[in-house]
């Protein structure tokens, strides 16, 4: 018999904190029933800098999605982003010793487990091991069991981040009475949900562009091959125009909301909006133009960090099904003509309509249901909450116990 | 051995996973440590609540232990000291004599009453029947009988001439109870078949035309219907009345119709009656705009 169960999305952002619960039934199918969120306090470019302040706008999260929802959480999904996040490829071969020269399960394992072992320098924790397609005497393979072939090739993209920040996230939810079931990059779950799977096939990347930094990560053949984080974001859009038009930082981020187009429309220089637009002293007209200009090259400079990061697997022949935006400053006008016009692939913005309705299609809402999704695919392989007890008698112990 | 050494490196390498999840007291904030205290308080309450129920539960297999010991002493204690029989024409003690409920001690909670019930709706008078308990003592029988419309006559080898009665849906029945005046005042039923059926005679098809006939002449001229001896139903679907001042009626068998035949012959016998004659022969109603009368041939007083 199985119970339904309560899962919940958490994403500490630098703008805010959104927790979505989600009822996992029967194993099979997911129903979201709760929403939380708070603005982010003690949180700097995707980073813990204010401990107790992050708990207070977690923990506030928490509750407001548990009391909206009715229901006591289970399990979370912890997204994680932030400056430190880094990748590297790692690869390992072995060769085929069987009689037939045919690839046996051990072979696999052998070949799978060289490849993750790559020691990571000391206060770095591993956070996904993203396994790219196999290579057997050269040609690339997805399974590669009973192939006939001499040698095989491993290669795997690890992601991997600082082991006290991860840390200080993953105990702000235990400092909630929550066990943290798995730790997600945010590009990794906005991606199983505003990406198809024929995009995922064809070879595209999401990228997730929130106040404080940038998650990307790149799908080939159906599977992530590649992941990473940039600390830049929209406050760095804020920033420029703050700078570049002498405003104050809440001016600047009225008048990109207002305004902002992340290419430019108006060639006019002369053509201007009002600053404030209440026709009080201290209002003044500011030049459109600079305005998306300023834009422009801010997000241009983010989509060409970002390409710089890919390396060859940032080519446009490697991104047939595209790019997908998503994220809170995604919603910029005109950013997909920018995104084209720097890696050269058809860009859209990505929406949450597979699974979420109303509200919750915004693409600001992307990451947590993500990992709702995320923790679906868990669920359904089974291969989480290990030695976690559920029933009853689960709930009375951990009702009763706090760590 | 490389495959050991292999998944050995593995585990070397550090994975978040690694990070103690163990929650320090000093690190809950004031809103989880309420949610923490909210949630202990319903855990204590969820085991003292099943406590309690469990403790409820007990107690009332106990009360109800009690209780069943009690009720059947009680039922110990219940003889019958009246029966109360509510019917229109059994007689109370035939009904007790039927049930064979007269003349022995009776359990109020030992009787079967649902036999008693069958057995009694199994007597073609009775329609339905209900029978309750009324506790302390009482035993209380209520009979729906039929009505009777008509009676007709029976060849028994054994009882020899019967006289039975037909209620309006065509069953026929040995009346029990109905007084003597009751019965007179019912016409006889002529050109009927009877039909031996077990315990009885099978039900008489078509009867209720004739009893809406006979119903609406008693309601419409009760002095055309007392002289009424027998409904002929030999020339069926014609219905033909055989009475004191005119020998032969006939009706047609349309029951919108009976009013306006009744009315009609109410008006041939005035007019006959008022004319001097003793009788007449025969009048057809079947005919819509003419009515033949056959005069008698000693009529005239």
């Amino acid at each position: 018999m199985y119970r339904s169960k309560i899962i919940a999305g958490i994403e500490i952002g630098t703008s805010k904190v959104s927790v979505l619960i989600g009822e996992i039934a029967e194993g099979r199918s997911l129903n979201i029933i709760g929403l939380g969120q708070s603005s982010s306090k003690g949180v700097l470019k995707g980073d813990i800098v204010d401990f107790h302040e992050a708990s207070d706008c977690t923990h506030a999260a928490i509750l407001s999605a548990e009391e909206q929802a009715g229901v006591k959480i289970d399990g979370v999904y912890l997204a994680v982003g932030g400056s430190d996040i880094e990748g590297f490829s790692s690869e390992a071969s072995v060769n085929v010793t069987s009689d037939s020269n045919r690839v046996t399960n051990e072979e696999i394992e052998q070949v799978s487990g060289m490849a993750k072992a790559r020691e990571i320098a000391e206060g770095r924790v591993v956070i996904h091991h993203l396994r790219r397609p196999y290579r057997l005497d050269k040609r690339f393979v997805d399974a590669p069991l009973n192939m006939e072939g001499d040698r095989l090739e491993a290669n795997y993209w690890t992601v991997h981040g600082n082991a006290r920040k991860i840390g200080d996230a993953i105990h702000i939810i235990n400092g909630f009475n929550l066990h943290v079931d798995d730790v997600v990059l945010g590009a990794l779950a906005t991606g199983s949900i505003v990406a198809t799977e024929e995009e995922k096939r064809m070879g595209c990347m999401v990228i997730d562009i929130g106040k404080g930094a940038t998650d990307f990560a790149v799908f080939q053949g159906g599977r992530c091959v590649l992941a990473g984080c940039l600390p830049l974001g929209g406050d760095h859009i804020s920033n420029d125009l703050s700078i570049g038009l002498r405003m104050r930082l809440k001016q600047a981020e009225s008048i990109k909301h207002r305004y902002g187009s992340a290419t430019v429309e108006h060639k006019n220089k002369r053509e201007k909006v009002w600053l404030n637009n209440d026709f009080e002293i201290g209002d003044r007209p500011v030049p459109l133009w600079s305005i998306e200009k300023i834009i422009e090259l801010r997000i241009t400079e983010i989509f060409q960090v970002v390409q710089k990061k890919l390396g060859a697997y940032g080519r446009s022949e490697r991104l047939s099904g595209g790019i997908i935006l998503s994220g809170g400053t995604s919603k910029l006008r005109n950013i997909e003509a920018c995104s084209e016009a720097v890696f050269g692939a058809p860009t859209r913005k990505g929406d949450n309509s597979a699974l979420a309705t109303g509200e919750l299609r915004d693409p600001q809402y992307s990451v947590v249901i993500g990992l709702l999704k995320y923790g679906l695919q868990y669920q359904t392989t089974g291969d989480e909450m290990e030695g976690r007890q559920s029933g009853l008698f689960g709930k009375l112990k951990r009702a009763l116990s706090i760590g | 051995m490389a495959r050991k050494k292999a998944a050995e490196a593995s585990r070397k390498t550090n994975s978040w996973k690694d990070i103690d999840q163990d929650v320090k007291a000093k690190s809950i904030s004031k809103t989880a440590f309420k949610r923490i205290l909210l949630s202990r308080c319903r855990a204590v309450g969820a085991i003292v609540g099943a406590f309690l129920i469990l403790a409820a539960a007990l107690k009332l297999f106990v009360m109800n232990e009690d209780l069943s010991v009690s009720l059947s002493k009680a039922g110990r204690a219940l003889p019958v000291k009246s029966i109360l029989v509510e019917s229109d024409a059994l007689p109370r003690d035939w009904v007790l004599e039927y049930l064979d409920l007269s003349g022995r001690e009776l359990d109020l909670l030992g009787l079967d009453i649902g036999q008693l019930k069958t057995k009694l709706e199994s007597h073609p008078q009775a329609i339905s029947v209900e029978i309750a308990r009324q506790l302390p003592d009482t035993l209380f029988i209520s009979v729906n009988e039929r009505e009777p419309v008509a009676k007709a006559l029976a060849e028994d080898a054994r009882r020899g001439r019967l006289t039975l009665l037909v209620d309006r849906y065509g069953i026929v029945y040995e009346g029990i109870g109905y007084g003597a005046k009751q019965i007179k005042s019912l016409p006889y039923l002529d050109g009927i078949r009877l039909r031996r059926a077990e315990g009885g005679f099978e039900p008489l098809i078509g009867m209720e035309p004739v009893a809406n006939l006979l119903s609406q002449a008693r309601e419409i001229a009760p002095h055309l219907y007392q002289s009424w001896k027998v409904v002929s139903l030999v020339e069926y679907p014609r219905l033909i009345v055989k009475s004191g001042f005119v020998r032969e009626v006939v009706f047609e068998k349309d029951e919108s119709d009976f009013r306006r035949q009744i009315s009609r012959l109410d008006y041939i016998v005035d007019y006959y009656k008022s004319h001097a004659y003793s009788k007449v022969a025969k009048v057809d109603l079947t005919m819509n705009s003419q009515v033949p009368v056959e005069q008698s041939l000693v009529a005239r007083r």
